[in-house]
Order: structure tokens, then sequence, then C-alpha cells
């Protein structure tokens, strides 16, 4: 023991420096683990937690959004479904006035028809009729000049009958 | 001079510059007590500016804090052995290479006091180093003993138990028993190693730049000596870099149960 204390004091070991020295580096130790090794750590720590929450949050939030977005899709879709119906069915109902308005239309012009020729009968039988007695009065008074005496009303009934017989013969 | 470097070949053992109740103070002793101080303010301004969102300086000590962590982590296998180990690793770091650069600001070295050089590197000294690693071995004793228990750890030098049970299985089995148990006294040897290894290690290799700058000094006036000193600079981060990661090495070595060690 004494030959390695006196070699090592001929390289300078003193035992009192030496603890000394160890003294100060336990100091140093210590100083540095309790203000920097310590609380650096504990920020490192910090910051890498919340790192990992946010990216956990992002993830998190990617998957709610696809979720919200393929949820949406859906909806769409279900909305494109109901419109197209709501199209198709009103494509159908306009086509059912359509008809009806047209069925309606040909029942009024039919009865338009129906009463024009009806009044074009009518007016025809009044014609006919008016044209008739027309005829007649002119037959009385070419007949009248023809015979140059005045007919009175039953000669004249009696011609008028005469020349009516003769016609519808 | 200010940016001057001495060319006289520094001394083997550090020169006492006063005494303090008997206690010798040395100039490698003063600067460590320096050294000391500066990193404790520099520890205090880091501790009252860590903020969740870092300042630039922040940033950097958060950098060469998570590489010591790293490299800790690394060697002992281990993330938590790594984060527990992780102030003893980086203050060898830190202290030991910031005591090493500090000697090497030009003119540090310049100031005497009563004709000596008021300020030496500390690892410069071997009762630094020397009180260091004796620290650092007994503290991986400690640790061995924490994790296979006390006679465990005996265990891991007087393997008496081998012998007999390599006996009963044969003679050839007792003898590599017996090797064994030889070799485990060896082991003994080797942890005491390890403490001057590890001293000596780090304190020779400061001694020796410091000697080879004051040769080179009287040499070459010019580019040379700058040259050594940038190297010097190198070794002084490297040397502190390599007693943190024996450290490391040492303390994973004693943290293994032997059963490990067979697997």
């Amino acid at each position: 023991m004494e030959f390695i204390l006196e070699t090592l004091g001929k390289i300078g070991f003193d035992w009192r420096m030496g603890l000394f020295n160890l003294i100060n580096f336990l100091i140093i130790y210590w100083v540095l683990k309790r203000y920097a090794f310590g609380p650096i750590m504990k920020v490192i720590n910090e910051r890498q937690e919340k790192m990992k929450e946010g990216m956990d949050n992002y993830k998190k939030s990617q998957s709610e959004l696809q979720m919200a977005e393929q949820k949406a899709q859906g909806i769409i879709d279900e909305a494109k479904v109901a419109a197209n119906k709501v199209v198709e069915q009103s494509h159908d109902d306009s086509k059912q006035v359509a008809e009806d308005m047209k069925n309606k239309a040909k029942t009024e012009i039919e009865s338009l028809i129906a009463q024009a020729k009806k009044n074009i009968d009518i007016d025809k039988q009044d014609m006919k009729d008016t044209l008739r007695k027309e005829t007649v009065e002119l037959v009385v008074l070419a007949v009248e000049k023809v015979l140059g005496e005045r007919m009175d009303g039953k000669k004249d009934e009696t011609y008028i009958q005469e020349i009516l017989g003769s016609l519808k013969a | 001079m200010w940016f001057q470097y001495s060319s006289d070949p520094a001394p083997v053992k550090p020169e006492t510059l006063f005494e303090i109740f008997g206690m010798p103070i040395s100039n490698a002793m003063l600067l460590g007590i320096i050294a000391t101080i500066i990193l404790t303010v520099l520890a205090v301004v880091v501790r009252k500016k860590a903020k969740l969102v870092p300042s630039k300086f922040q940033t950097a000590v958060e950098v060469a804090i998570e590489g010591f962590y790293g490299l800790t982590s690394q060697i002992l296998n281990s993330k938590e052995t790594g984060k527990k180990m992780l102030p003893l690793i980086g203050t060898i770091f830190v202290f030991f290479g910031f005591s090493n650069v500090m000697a090497l600001f030009p003119g540090v070295t310049s100031f005497t006091y009563d004709g000596v050089t008021m300020f030496r590197t500390p690892t410069n000294d071997f009762n630094m180093t020397f009180s260091v690693a004796l620290g650092i071995i007994l503290l991986t004793q400690y640790a061995s003993m924490q994790t296979v228990g006390f006679f465990g750890h005996l265990g891991k030098f007087f393997k008496i138990k081998g012998v007999f049970t390599g006996f009963r299985q044969g003679i050839g089995k007792g003898f590599l028993g017996l090797i064994d148990f030889i070799l485990g006294l060896f082991d003994i040897i080797a942890e005491l190693a390890k403490v001057f290894s590890l001293s000596l290690r780090l304190f020779g290799n400061m001694y020796a730049g410091e000697i080879m700058a004051g040769v080179l000094l009287g040499a070459f006036a010019l580019v040379v000596p700058s040259v050594w000193l940038g190297f010097n600079l190198f070794v002084a981060v490297l040397q502190a870099m390599v007693f943190g990661a024996l450290t490391a090495a040492y303390y994973s070595l004693a943290v293994t149960k032997p059963e490990e060690v067979e697997e």
C-alpha cells in the first residue's frame, strides 16, 4: 500500500487534494443533475408527450373527418336517390296531367263540334224554311203578275197549296 | 503577455499556490473550482430559461443532452439505465470537457501567482482523474451488489462453487472450474486496474498534450503550435468522451448478471 502511495506520490498524488477534487466533482454532479440534466430531460419528455398527444389528436381527427366525409357522402347519395324519385314521380304526374288535359280538351272540342253541327242543322233548317217561305212569296208575286189579279186570302191559299203540292211531287 | 503559451515543460505534479487550514490548493484545483462555478451559473441559467418552446441556447443544450442520452443508452443497452446514468456520464463529459478546453484559451495559463502558473487543466492533475475514477469504480461495485446481491457480487471474483460442481461432474470440468476460480481472482486485479487505466489515460493524454505544446512552441514559433492547439482541443473533448463512455461500459458490465453473460 505504501509502495503504491509512494509511486502515486511521484506523479503528484495527495489524498487531501484527491478528496477535494472528488467533492468538487460531486458538487458539480449534483448541480448539473439538479439544474441541467433533470429539468432539460423533463422539458424534452414533456415536449415529446405533447407531440405524441398532438399526433394522436391529429390521427383521431383525421379518422373522424374521414368518417364524417363517408357519412356526408351517404347522405348525399340518399338525397340523390330521393331527388331522382321525386323527379321521376313529378315526371309521371305531369305526364298524367297532360294526358288528362288532352282528354278533357278532346272531349270539349268534340262537344263543341257536336254543338256546332247541331247549330248548323238548326240554321240549315231555318234557312230552308225561310227560303221556302220566300220562294212561295216570290212565286205568289210572279203568279199575281202573270194573272194580273190580286190574290186574296183564299185564292192565295189555294194556289200556294197547289204549288207546294207540285213542288213536293 | 495575454496571447502567450508557456513554453516551459509543465511539472508532472500540480503546483501548490497557497494553503487553507493546512489544505494545499493547487493551480489545477483552482481552475477546477472556477470551472465548477461557471458551470453552476450556466446550469442555473438553463434551469431558469428552460421552456417548452426552446430558445437557440436551450436547443443547443438539448441537442447535447440528447446526444449524451443516446450514447449512454446505446452503451448500457437500456433506455431506462441510460436515463438513470445520464447525469453522471453527462457531468463527466461536460465537466472534464469544459475544464480541458478552458485551459486552452489563450492567456489562461499565463497568469502567475508568486512565480507559479495560476491555472492548470484540472484533468492534468492526477489527483482529479484518480479520485473520480476511484469513485466511479466504487460506484460500479455498489451497483453490482445492488443487482446480484453482496454474495453474488463476491461470487463474481471467488468462484469456489464452480470448482466443487466441476469436480463432481468430472476431473476435466473440475480443472476448468479451478482455472475459472483463478481467473476470478485476477478479476479483482482487473477491477483495481480499471481505476488506474481510467485515470492515467486521461491524465496522460492531457499532460502529454501540454508537454508537446511546450516542445513545439520551443521548436516552431509559428503555425505548428496553433495546429497542435487545435488538435489538443479535439483531444480534450475526445478524452472527456472516452472517460464518460468507459464509465458507462464499466457500469454496464457491473449490472450484468452472470447468467446473462453466459447466455
